[in-house]
Formats: structure tokens, sequence, C-alpha cells
């Protein structure tokens, strides 16, 4: 806290003091409390001063100045409980965007993946990609629904693999574009309806790398299993949507490092 | 007066001292000390949060003045302020009147 101009040819310490306190306990965005603490620290040196001009000593004056204002633990309290009152609204709104967002940018992923699987499946072999793990037990009927719309298959497996390919792509592409669809909106609503931020700087993509890696770790495990979810599987699929994950994770280590420092240069600042 | 009585009543006493006009923190928890003759006696720091409250609710509207050499908050009334100390008083002399009638107090 800047120390307050006291006209007393110095500084006051008690007043200094209860002021670093109460900064100590008041929560919010920086802008609230730096308004708080302006708003106390002015109130305290009026108070000093009516106190000096009645003929206390400068001590003496702002110990009654501090005690009039309130112990700074309650007066935090307070103050923290009206600020939370009044950025309720803001923390709901923007939790609720920060969700939708990370949704999105997922769902952009998923369709990034789905790209890069068919890419790699056309370079490679479709067979590796999105083939039907060996140990799969396919029905009859599956088997005479797959040869009846991939004509040019041979074998049940090989026609598997191919409408695997085709359905798993073509879901996978329009994931992505409705993520895409969706930050665009996220963009315009933020751009309509500007409002404080005041969720911390480092959440957002603190939970980004943790999702993220997360993912990219479960979907590595579904890949050295071959496993088959629902009507998803593919060895190489499951990589490359790891690969996909992880990379997306690396990203958010990124943005939360830049983020990191950031609030770290401002604490080095204040 | 008992903290949690004042506290109910805050708002109103807040608006009705600054509908004379606007003014800063400490000269605010002033005159409510003064004009209740020292029965509204809170914690001075407490009566901010009470403020940035009626502010936000648009009772209340603030900018910041630096013209006496340092920086200070001046809170004024708004017309939605004045509206609202309007039907406070009158919700509060049909109340005081009640409870005058009910207790057997003379005014």
């Amino acid at each position: 806290m800047t120390p307050p101009d006291d006209g007393f040819g110095g500084h006051l310490s008690l007043v200094e003091q209860y002021l670093d306190t109460l900064a100590d306990r008041l929560h919010g965005s920086v802008r609230d409390v730096r308004g708080m603490l302006a708003e106390s620290q002015a109130h305290l040196l009026d108070a000093v001063h009516a106190y000096v001009a009645d003929g206390l000593t400068p001590d003496d004056a702002q110990s009654a100045a501090l005690r009039d204002f309130g112990d700074a633990t309650l007066v935090a309290a307070s103050m923290n409980q009206a600020a939370w009152s009044r950025s309720r609204r803001f923390v709901l709104r923007e939790t609720g965007q920060l969700l939708v967002g990370l949704a999105a940018i997922g769902m952009v992923v998923v369709g990034v993946a789905g790209v890069v699987a068919r890419l790699l499946a056309t370079a490679i072999s479709t067979e590796a990609i999105f083939g039907i793990p060996a140990h799969a037990d396919v029905s009859a009927a599956s088997c005479a629904h797959w040869l009846s719309v991939q004509s040019s298959a041979t074998t049940c497996q090989q026609a598997g693999t191919l409408e695997a390919a085709t359905d798993q792509t073509a879901g996978m592409v329009l994931t992505g574009t409705l993520g895409l669809l969706l930050l665009v909106g996220l963009v315009v609503v933020r751009r309509r309806r500007p409002q404080p931020r005041v969720l911390p700087p480092v959440l957002a993509p603190a939970i980004a790398t943790t999702a993220f890696g997360a993912a990219a770790i479960g979907l590595a495990a579904l890949a050295a299993s071959d496993a088959i979810i629902l009507s998803s599987w593919g060895r190489g699929l499951w990589w490359t949507s790891a690969a996909c994950s992880l990379g997306a994770g690396c990203v958010g280590a990124g943005w939360l490092w830049r983020a990191v420092s950031r609030s770290h240069q401002l604490d080095v600042t204040a | 007066m008992k903290r949690d009585q004042t506290q109910g009543h805050l708002d109103i006493l807040l608006l009705r001292i600054l509908s004379r006009g606007p003014a800063h923190g400490y000269s605010v928890i002033t005159a409510l000390k003064e004009s209740s003759h020292g029965a509204f006696d809170l914690p001075e720091g407490t009566v901010y949060p009470s403020l940035h409250r009626l502010e936000h609710a648009g009772l209340l509207s603030s900018e910041w003045d630096t013209s006496s050499g340092r920086r200070r908050r001046v809170y004024a009334l708004t017309a939605r302020g004045q509206k609202r100390l309007t039907a406070g008083r009158r919700e509060w002399k049909r109340f005081a009147a009640g409870m005058n009638a009910a207790l057997g107090v003379q005014t």
C-alpha cells in the first residue's frame, strides 16, 4: 500500500499498518480492492486530522481513528461480502462462458483429430487408423449393413473399417465445426456484452491444461488397449486423438505459464 | 442502538444524508453519527459496503475527486435513490405510528 500523504510531514505508521492488514484480507478484483483501500485511507486520514484538530497527538489520533473504523478483519469481511454480492452475477456469467469456451475448444480439437486421422489413413493405411480390433465381436447384422454400404469391401472386417473411417471422420469434423461456431458465438457475445474479468486469469489455462492432459492420457490408454467404445474404434484414431489432446494440453500449459508470469509481474510491481 | 437494528435502517439513513448533497464517505458517516446523536455508532469501515451496495443498486452514484489534494470518492443521490428515500420515509412513518400506538407511546 502506498504510504498516505498524511499532512504530518511523515507517514502515519499505525494507519499504514492497518491498511496493509486490510489489503491482506480483502478479496476481489484488483480494481475493487484498490478502490476500497483508497477510500479507507482517505477516511482514516480525515479522521486523524479531525482528532488532531480536537487536540489529540498524532499517535492518539491514529488509535482513535482506527478504533472508530473497526477491526480490520471485521471491516474486510464486510467489504468482501458486499463485493461478492456485486460480482456474483459476473462470476456466474464468466464461469459459464469459461466452461462453454473450453468445451468448444475441446470440440475443435476433436475435429482436428478427425482431419489428421483421415489424412494419416490416406497416407499410411485406413486399417491402421480405423481398423476394427482383432478381438471385436461383430454381429451378423452389422456385417451385413457394412457390406451393403461399402460395396468395394470384400470382407466384413474391411467393410467395418471403411464404414468407421467415413462415419467417424464425418462425426468428428462436424463436432469440430460446431465447436468453431460456438467459439465465434462466444467472441460475439463477449464483444457485445463486455463485463469486468472477475475470475483469476490462471483459472482457464489451468483447467484447459488439466483437462487436455487427462484426455491425452485416457485416449492413449484406449489406444494401447485397442478398445471399442460404442461405435468408435481404431488404434490409430485413439493415438491421433491422444496426440492432438497432448498438443492442446501443451498450448494450455504455455497459456498457463504466461498467465502465471503476468500475475507474478503484477505482484512484483504492486 | 444494537448493530443489527442499525444495519437494518442504514440504507435509508444514508440516502437521507446524501439527499442534502453529494459527500464523501467520512462526511456521510460523521453526519450519520451527529444526526442520530450517537445512536448509530457502527464501526465506520462497515458503512462503506452499504454505500457500495446502494451505488450498485443505482440509488447512489459516485466519482473520485482529487480537488482537495487527496483522492476521495464522492457519493451523490440519484433520482432513483430520491424515490426510494421518499418511499422509505413513508413506510417508516406508518411503521413508527403503528409501533407507537401498539406500545402506547405518546409522540
